[in-house]
């Protein structure tokens, strides 16, 4: 029965079963299948699971379960107290969010203030042992300008080679660590320049060889011209 | 117990504001519906009025955000909707029958017959027996649509599917029911036994 009359029936039924039964629509749709006894039956047939799908089903009162149940989860609360529930969950989010950013600028400006433990830190390593190794060197350099100080006090008097008054009385030194680190880095290469004021100025260089090494002053070292020696720079030496 | 939109919305207000007896009556007035929906889907008693239970839990634990601008019913039918989906996930129910017969209906007159039961049990069988040879989305649509009385664009926005689709499912629906209904096995024998 695939006819057209038969898709028109199929199709009215569907309209039917459709259709809202308030609808005013339905009642002529129904007037006009009932004129036909076959798709009335069809129609029946239809209804027929739909009608015992409407019937009513016992349901069992679940009120006092259900409240019994979000009683106990102390979830459900009157409005006043969510209230409270709502405005302590804000706030403990916004004590976390200012301990957050307190953490962060102390850890930003004072690092070793947030530390728990010693991390490795290269870097920071690597510059303290240079300043060690310089104050080191400077320590060292202190003590051969004493040395030094010493030796030139022996200097024969009237060496005009050497351009020292025998009548010098010694005078203040000054020492200037002109570089503690070589261009290779590896070796340590001190120069320092001695500059006498009195009686005839005149300037010496001293070589100092690293980790106590110290090369013998020479009398080549103390003949250095004025005009060769470069003007110091870095820390003055008592 | 049914009540208006009006009235569900004051019961909501007094629920929302702690009164329990408002939650109770809220409870009372879809408690049916609801637990009728998820009985078809899952043919469990069990099954029903737990998944009813902890949507209601879950609605009333969360009644201060409902917006009025839908319906109650829609959100509490969504919340348990996606229980039960869950629940499948978990584990997929066995379909039993003889758990759903064993409920009695309701609006049955206390003098109806031995016979009249007798016939509205097999009926009630074979319906589920029916219903549980549909496709999930048939099954869910003619539900909704001739048990809840929801229209179809209320379905189509409940289970996220065009218009359309939905009319399909129902038309296709409809006729497999038809069909599956006539012929669950020995219902006519079984009908004609209790007429007998």
């Amino acid at each position: 029965m695939n006819d057209p009359k038969r898709q028109d029936m199929e199709a009215l039924i569907q309209a039917i079963l459709d259709a809202p039964v308030t609808d005013p629509t339905r009642r002529e749709m129904l007037g006009a299948i009932r004129r036909d006894p076959g798709a009335m039956s069809e129609l029946q047939r239809s209804v027929s699971p739909l009608a015992e799908l409407r019937r009513p089903v016992a349901s069992p009162d679940l009120s006092g379960r259900i409240l019994h149940a979000a009683d106990r989860r102390r979830r459900f609360l009157p409005r006043k107290l969510r209230r409270f529930v709502d405005g302590g969950r804000i706030a403990t989010a916004a004590g976390l969010l200012l301990v957050v950013a307190v953490l962060a600028t102390v850890q930003r400006h004072w690092p070793e203030a947030t530390e728990l433990v010693a991390q490795p830190r290269p870097l920071t390593d690597a510059t303290r042992a240079f300043a060690d190794d310089t104050t080191a060197s400077a320590g060292l350099i202190l003590s051969e300008t004493r040395r030094v100080r010493g030796s030139l006090l022996a200097v024969p008097h009237g060496d005009e080679d050497l351009g020292w008054s025998q009548a010098a009385t010694p005078a203040p030194l000054e020492a200037w660590v002109l570089s503690t680190v070589g261009p290779e880095g590896s070796r340590l290469d001190t120069v320092l320049t001695y500059e006498r004021s009195a009686p005839r100025e005149r300037s010496l260089r001293v070589y100092i060889a690293p980790s106590g090494e110290r090369a013998p002053i020479t009398p080549d070292m103390l003949a250095v011209p004025t005009s060769q020696v470069e003007p110091g720079v870095g820390d003055t030496l008592p | 117990m049914r009540v208006d939109r009006k009235q569900e919305r004051q019961l909501i207000e007094r629920a929302t504001a702690g009164d329990q007896q408002a939650a109770a009556a809220l409870i009372k007035a879809h408690q049916a519906s609801v637990y009728a929906y998820i009985l078809r889907l899952s043919s469990r008693h069990d099954a029903a009025e737990d998944i009813v239970q902890e949507a209601f839990i879950r609605v009333l634990t969360n009644l201060h955000r409902f917006d009025f601008r839908y319906r109650f019913s829609t959100w509490v039918f969504t919340i348990a909707r996606r229980l039960y989906l869950n629940a499948v996930a978990k584990h997929r129910p066995a379909y039993d029958t003889d758990t759903v017969g064993a409920q009695r209906s309701l609006g049955e007159a206390p003098e109806t017959t031995v016979y009249d039961d007798e016939r509205r049990n097999v009926c009630r069988d074979a319906l589920q027996e029916a219903l549980n040879t549909l496709s999930g989305e048939q099954r869910e649509i003619i539900i909704l649509f001739h048990q809840q009385d929801w229209p179809i664009a209320l379905i189509a926005q409940h289970l996220d599917m065009p218009e359309g689709t939905v009319k399909s499912h129902l038309h296709r629906g409809r006729k497999r029911l038809r069909h599956a209904f006539e012929t669950v096995d020995g219902l006519s024998e079984k009908l004609s036994g209790v007429e007998a």
